[in-house]
């Protein structure tokens, strides 16, 4: 079974990670632009994030045969920064055509504030402008609330409902989505948040269109391997391999494959070209690569 | 000679591009003529032009174009590099090195790829040498490779400690070196040097030498590099004994002895890849 991570943070995880993803099956993943638990200062500190997004995470990925795609934003958090997030979405029209960004995101409410609505707009405005889907971001506090007002401004930018997806969803915001065109995002946790099995019963109950799983493992307690366990427990509750399939990699593939940028076909093993052919550098330290 | 290298640049991205990337190069040919164009919206041409022109090479359309540098093979290049270098050549001659820069300061891994190989196409001189010294301080194997393998500018431009630094980082990296242009015409006693060190810790760590290290190590060898070599010649991996044999056939006009060792190795070989590998000019061609 192959499988496909649509949200998780590779900056923040070690080469073990992925080592252990690939061996799992994962062979490709989309990175979103996040914060990195603490706040930045300097616009030029986004710009060398950015940079690492389409630059050395890329190239760190392929190493271990895994395909790297991101989505650029500014995360609700730093948005509260207004002069930083201003300098920001200046940059932001020239990252949103590289070649590897899939999407604008992760974009949406923290705090629910006037600054994170100002940023969340207008970068409604710039996915559109650039013709890339879009990835919102669900607010940990006051979470119905934070997706009914998501879902808000989603109608009031006009963009095609097909082209969002609302992640970090539960039992309790996944209805609100279910009533509109976006498709539904699930990140399975260690401890907190949503679990394989919880994910297993809304499968159940509503179904595998539009749906789709992600580990959005970062730097705090997380679990890179939690989309291949929820393969697991699919089987394990009698989903057949097509099904599972669908849900952990087609439809994730298929949401950002509107970007124009990725496609189901993209995702065949990485050509070993003349480059890659003589792999002992830096990062595998002499190790055997894991790519052939 | 830029009127040229646009001429041919172009050429090869209409030998596979279809109308509507042909469409969208007139564009942006335009649009990056222009005197006033803002950066930003270079850097956006810059980076659609692999998605719009294409990203694998075009087979069988391949050409070197000649520069003051030496010549520049098209082989591994996309109609998408081609594109990013037309960019830079938009520019008055003067104006390319500061565009150069400053789209490789905004590029991806793929944007800094095309305008590395592109280096010498775009100066007569030595104006990028700084940028071709930022890329070699890249850990990204791919990018490393454009600017090493089969890139006539760094060599021409870099002075002997930058050149040996590329080289040996080609070698760590374990890039083949046969691809760096300018070897053996670069070596030098320092390159042998540092080869001969590199050998000494592998053989202290109990770890393969890279096969093709001799062509750096053995144009300058000190005796010691030569009782390294002479090892070699009876390696396990029949491509140690290829690169050193071949190595030493180059530098056994200076050295009888050198030849005299490749013959007795030759002698042994059973190994029918080595032996029609090595190039023996002294002697007549077999019929
Ligand atoms: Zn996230």
């Amino acid at each position: 079974m192959q499988y496909f991570d649509p949200h998780i943070h590779m900056l923040s995880r070690t080469t073990d990670d992925y080592e252990h993803m690939a061996a799992a099956g994962i062979i490709g993943v989309v990175e979103p632009a996040f914060w990195q638990g603490q706040p930045r200062t300097h616009a030029g500190t986004f710009l060398d994030y950015f940079d690492s997004l389409v630059g050395w995470e890329r190239f760190r990925a392929s190493q271990f045969g895994i395909h790297h795609y991101c989505t650029m934003g500014i995360n609700p958090k730093e948005a509260n920064n207004v002069p930083l997030a201003e300098a920001v979405m200046e940059a932001l029209p020239r990252y949103c055509e590289k070649d590897g960004v899939v999407a604008v995101g992760e974009i949406g409410y923290d705090d629910m504030t006037a600054a994170e609505e100002r940023f969340f707009t207008a970068q409604m405005r710039l996915a559109m402008d650039h013709d890339l889907p879009v990835l919102i971001h669900t607010p940990h506090r006051d979470k119905k609330r934070g997706t009914e007002r998501s879902i808000a401004i989603v109608r009031e930018s006009g963009i095609d409902e097909e082209r969002v997806i609302i992640d970090h969803l539960n039992e309790q915001t996944l209805p609100l989505v279910m009533e509109t065109g976006c498709w539904r995002g699930h990140s399975i946790y260690p401890h907190t948040k949503m679990s394989e099995e919880r994910m297993v019963a809304l499968l159940q109950r509503y179904g595998t269109e539009k749906m789709v799983v992600n580990s959005a493992a970062d730097w705090g307690r997380s679990d890179p391997l939690k989309v291949p366990k929820t393969g697991r427990a699919m089987a394990a509750a009698g989903f057949d391999e097509a099904t599972i399939e669908k849900v952990l990699f087609h439809n994730p593939v298929d949401f950002y494959a509107m970007s124009g940028r990725i496609s189901r076909e993209d995702l065949g093993p990485i050509s070993v070209d003349q480059t890659r052919l003589w792999e002992d550098n830096s990062v595998l330290r002499g190790q055997t690569p894991v790519v052939p | 000679m830029s009127e040229d290298h646009r001429g041919a640049l172009d050429a090869y991205i209409r030998s596979c591009s279809d109308g509507r990337g042909r469409q969208w190069l007139e564009d942006a040919w335009r649009e990056a003529t222009a005197p006033d164009i803002a950066h930003e919206r270079l850097a956006t041409l810059c980076a659609m032009a692999a998605r719009r022109l294409g990203r694998t090479p075009c087979p069988g359309a391949a050409t070197a174009l000649a520069t003051p540098h030496g010549a520049v093979h098209l082989g591994p290049w996309s109609p998408g590099d081609a594109g990013r270098a037309l960019l830079v050549l938009a520019a008055p001659a003067p104006a390319r090195p500061e565009r150069c820069r400053a789209l490789y300061a905004t590029g991806d891994e793929g944007e800094r790829i095309s305008l590395v190989r592109a280096l010498a196409l775009v100066v007569a001189d030595a104006g990028l040498r700084d940028l071709a010294l930022e890329a070699g301080r890249t850990n990204n194997l791919a990018l490393f490779a454009a600017l090493v393998g089969h890139n006539p500018y760094p060599a021409a431009v870099y002075d002997d400690h930058e050149f040996n630094q590329l080289v040996l980082k080609a070698l760590f990296m374990g890039l083949p070196i046969t691809a760096v242009v300018g070897l053996p015409a670069r070596a030098n006693a320092e390159l042998s040097r540092m080869c001969e060190d590199y050998v000494d810790e592998r053989r202290a760590a109990g770890r393969e030498v890279p096969a093709d290290i001799w062509l750096a190590l053995v144009p300058r060898m000190s005796p010691r590099g030569r009782a390294q070599v002479m090892a070699a010649l009876a390696a396990a991996d029949p491509a140690q004994r290829r690169h050193a044999a071949t190595a030493m056939v180059a530098a056994g006009a200076a050295d009888p002895g050198l030849r005299e060792a490749v013959e007795d190795m030759l002698a042994r070989e059973d190994d029918e890849t080595v032996r029609a590998a090595v190039p023996r000019p002294w002697h007549p061609p077999h019929p």
